[in-house]
């Protein structure tokens, strides 16, 4: 019954070009704005410096990754960030209270895919928005973080740990190995497993993905559970990174893993989205953050310049959405 | 002269024709009924007298004074207020804001606009009791009954000095009671001046409350009517006399004995009463019932997708309270009514949107085997005739008709046993339409059993074996190939208690 038919004339088909053309965009940005620091400083273009943007980003890569499919299942999870502030501060404690550094991670792993499926709960079982869910998660976790250390930064001071952080496989930092295998591992998933295909239809049109026999709420609740585990590797990479995890180091990042994802060009209301453009989204705003500091920009300005490099980019893709359509 | 007259209007939607040449006149203080079956052009033409449409050609004159609607606003400065099924008001203000929403009665204080509470709700009660009704003005909107919503609604026309009021439907979520609350108002409208056009599908309620009855088939004029010298089998003929034999394939029945779908006490809770029915492999059992009738309830609800009562019985399995999952399980498929919001998946690709329900029959060890996938969409693109350029394409860029067809084919690539159709052909090209029907009659044929849940009754007509006729959420009659005709099923499915004998 399934014999070939590619003598089908739309079968000869061009690769459909819409997807790749705003990664395309987002790449050729990239290159610009490299080659203006190169321009304007001569350690801006070396090896060394640009394996230290992708170290530093690495954790905010991590949660940028995950963040992609809930983008495009039409959810959120604001919570992510707090995770893994509370995985930092739970391997810190738990070591300090005697236990076996590994354990203590494993531990910290558990509690974020605790905190995901609770997530998973308040949306697909009670019915709460997921922005609004996941705000107030974020909010009970970073009081337990905080209650937990009594707002002290604890210290995680062990070889073997640190190498997460700090180690290198094959001369390549750690992290960015981390780091990419997350987005290997995600690519894969959305784009060649009935489930990847699945977080699509959810995000883009809920009541049809239920009329397909989709189960809505089990994607959400995997897509959740799996959030929940990457903050908390990212938790675990950045105490790793330190030495130390502080209870209120990571306030404020989910915001720059949501702009990376938007930046590259998952839509926020769901339904479509590439983990690449994340990823070129990711380095965009980890090297606009390098170039400057290399400049020595005060970091009050790069706050500016950051939000005004996601609004131009944004807005540029929005006025070719509204071309094509026309 | 009529106040309101619409010469020869003319509307075509990409090289369809929907209206040819309508006329329409209206006096002020008639009632006059614009009737017609689904896809016969009353909401076009309603549309295009209210500035939503542009006509293509003809002229609508006020007063013997040619007008030109370039917007809805154009058409609400002329005194003509359309009010639809779907209600528009806002729920959490008063009434009083309701009614006077956009010109609510202010006084400048240092210049700032303050509204004045008071007179604005003194104006209210005025209007209202203008209607005959004492609804206070305070209330915010949302404590009202459907009914009651709907006087806001009038008394806002009054308000902006309505001239003519459409009435779309009005009385398809009222009561008994309500519908008589509803005559009393549009007598008193009457009686100041108002123009009513009343569309409706219940022909008790032209008799009751119009003057005058113009009829639509096939986008023209099938018919003009003093509603007192005019007769129900008159009006039923004017609306069904066509002929569009040629349109449907020559169906013949093809059923086997074998029963593959039984429902048993089959029940939606508060939409649809208990009904049992049995579909065999090869049988095309078709359910008429106009909107409103529960049809779309029966798909929705046969699939899972609604809270049911009852048991379905598939394949010697017996379930009672499943899911769309489960549905699909069974070898259930759904085409549902809202192809848009229930059917489509706008962002992905025509190949993606056909393999969604049967992800499950194209992976190895986990991962999607491409191959495969792309074999079983050409196969499916091919055999129906779905006309695009890319497999790849985004659906959202396919004319409605091929959507349609992408969906079908969903269902077809799954090889689901029985097929569930709700408004299979609704939004649809002839051509596709032509298409859909001798799909279904050669599925049919393979031993597919399929259920057309449809209020366009020639096409139920043409491809049913049996037929079901639906009406307030209760079955009215059941028929078997043959010994239906047009006449007694329209009228059971306008509510009408006996069978018509002639």
């Amino acid at each position: 019954m399934n014999k070939p038919s590619s003598t089908l004339p739309w079968v000869e088909k061009k690769k459909s070009r819409i997807k790749w053309s705003a990664v395309l965009g987002l790449l050729v940005f990239y290159v610009i704005l490299c080659a203006i620091f190169s321009f304007l400083s001569p350690f801006f273009f070396t090896l060394k410096n640009f394996s230290n943007i992708a170290s530093n980003m690495a954790y905010i890569g991590i949660m940028a990754a995950v963040q992609t499919p809930l983008l495009i299942g039409g959810v959120m999870d604001l919570s992510m960030g707090a995770s893994a502030q509370l995985a930092g501060v739970l391997v810190g404690i738990l070591y300090m209270g005697g236990w076996n550094i590994w354990f203590a991670t494993l531990f910290a792993l558990g509690i974020g895919l605790g905190v995901g499926f609770l997530n998973a709960l308040s949306v697909t079982r009670i019915g709460i928005n997921a922005f609004i869910a996941t705000l107030g998660m974020l909010n009970v976790i970073e009081g337990i973080a905080l209650v937990l250390t009594g707002g002290l930064t604890v210290s995680i001071l062990v070889p073997q740990f640190q190498f997460i952080g700090m180690g290198t496989l094959f001369g390549v930092p750690f992290p960015i190995i981390l780091m990419l295998s997350f987005f290997v591992i995600f690519y894969i998933l959305l784009s060649s497993t009935p489930f990847g295909r699945t977080v699509y239809a959810v995000g883009g049109n809920p009541v049809a993905s239920k009329l397909c026999g989709i189960n809505n709420a089990r994607v959400l609740t995997i897509l959740f559970v799996l959030s929940g585990m990457a903050g908390a590797t990212s938790g675990i990479l950045v105490a790793s990174m330190l030495g130390a995890a502080a209870p209120a180091a990571l306030s404020g990042t989910i915001l720059t893993v949501i702009a990376s994802v938007i930046l590259g060009g998952t839509s926020l209301s769901g339904g479509s989205g590439n983990i690449w453009g994340t990823l070129l989204g990711v380095l965009i705003l980890g090297t606009l953050t390098n170039g400057l500091v290399i400049l020595n920009v005060s970091s009050f300005w790069q706050e500016v310049t950051q939000g005004l490099v996601l609004l131009a980019a944004v807005g540029i893709d929005q006025i070719r959405q509204r071309r094509e359509r026309r | 002269m009529p106040y309101l007259e619409m010469l020869d209007i003319v509307k075509s939607f990409s090289g369809v024709r929907v209206l040819n040449e309508v006329n329409f006149s209206l006096d002020r203080g008639e009632v006059v009924a614009l009737l017609g079956q689904n896809g016969a052009g009353k909401s076009t033409l309603i549309k295009i007298l209210s500035g939503y449409y542009s006509k293509d050609a003809g002229r609508i004159l006020i007063d013997g004074q040619e007008v030109h609607f370039y917007s809805p606003s154009d058409s609400l400065s002329q005194g003509i207020r359309v009010i639809y099924q779907e209600l528009e008001v806002f729920p959490d203000l008063s009434v009083a804001e309701n009614i006077f929403m956009g010109d609510l009665p202010t006084k400048r204080l240092a210049g700032i606009p303050i509204r004045q509470k008071q007179v604005a709700e003194k104006q209210a009660r005025e209007l209202l009791e203008l209607l005959g009704e004492q609804i206070d003005p305070d209330t915010p909107v949302k404590k009202l009954s459907v009914s009651e919503k709907q006087i806001v609604e009038i008394a806002r026309a009054l308000a902006k000095k309505a001239n003519i009021i459409v009435m779309d439907e009005p009385t398809a979520t009222l009561s008994q009671k309500e519908v008589e609350r509803l005559f009393g108002i549009i007598r008193r409208l009457r009686e100041q001046g108002v123009g009513i056009i009343y569309i409706t599908h219940r022909l008790e309620e032209v008799f009751a409350i119009s003057d005058r009855v113009v009829v639509l088939r096939d986008g023209k004029n099938a018919g003009f009517f003093d509603t007192e010298a005019t007769s129900w089998q008159e009006l039923v003929q004017a609306m069904i006399g066509r002929s569009l034999e040629e349109l449907y394939p020559k169906r013949e029945s093809t059923w086997r004995n074998k029963i593959t779908l039984r429902a048993e006490n089959f029940e939606v809770p508060g939409v649809l009463e208990k009904m049992n029915f049995e579909l065999r492999e090869g049988e095309i059992l078709g359910i008429f019932g106009l909107i409103g009738s529960g049809i779309n309830e029966l798909a929705l609800g046969l699939f899972g997708a609604l809270p049911t009562r009852g048991t379905i019985e598939m394949n010697g399995r017996s379930v009672s309270a499943h899911s769309p999952a489960l549905a699909k399980n069974l070898g259930l498929g759904l085409i549902p009514a809202d192809r848009k919001q229930e059917g489509i998946i706008p962002e992905l690709s025509v190949a993606q949107n056909i393999t969604m329900a049967s992800l499950g029959h194209y992976h190895k060890r986990g991962f999607l085997c491409r191959r495969e996938e792309k074999n079983c969409v050409c196969e499916w693109v091919d055999r129906l005739k779905i006309r695009l350029h890319s497999i790849d394409q985004p659906i959202k860029s396919l004319s409605g008709g091929n959507q349609q067809k992408v969906v079908l084919a969903r269902w077809l690539a799954t090889q689901s046993k029985v097929l569930i159709a709700s408004e299979p052909t609704q939004g649809v090209d002839v051509g596709t339409r032509v298409d859909i029907y001798h799909i279904f009659d050669e599925l049919a044929r393979k031993g597919l059993g399929i259920m057309v849940l449809s209020s366009d009754l020639p096409e139920v007509l043409a491809l049913s074996d049996t037929i079901i006729v639906l009406e307030g959420g209760k079955v009215v009659g059941r028929f078997s190939k043959g010994e239906a005709d047009e006449q007694t099923i329209l009228y059971l499915a306008m509510g009408g208690k006996e069978k018509v004998t002639h």
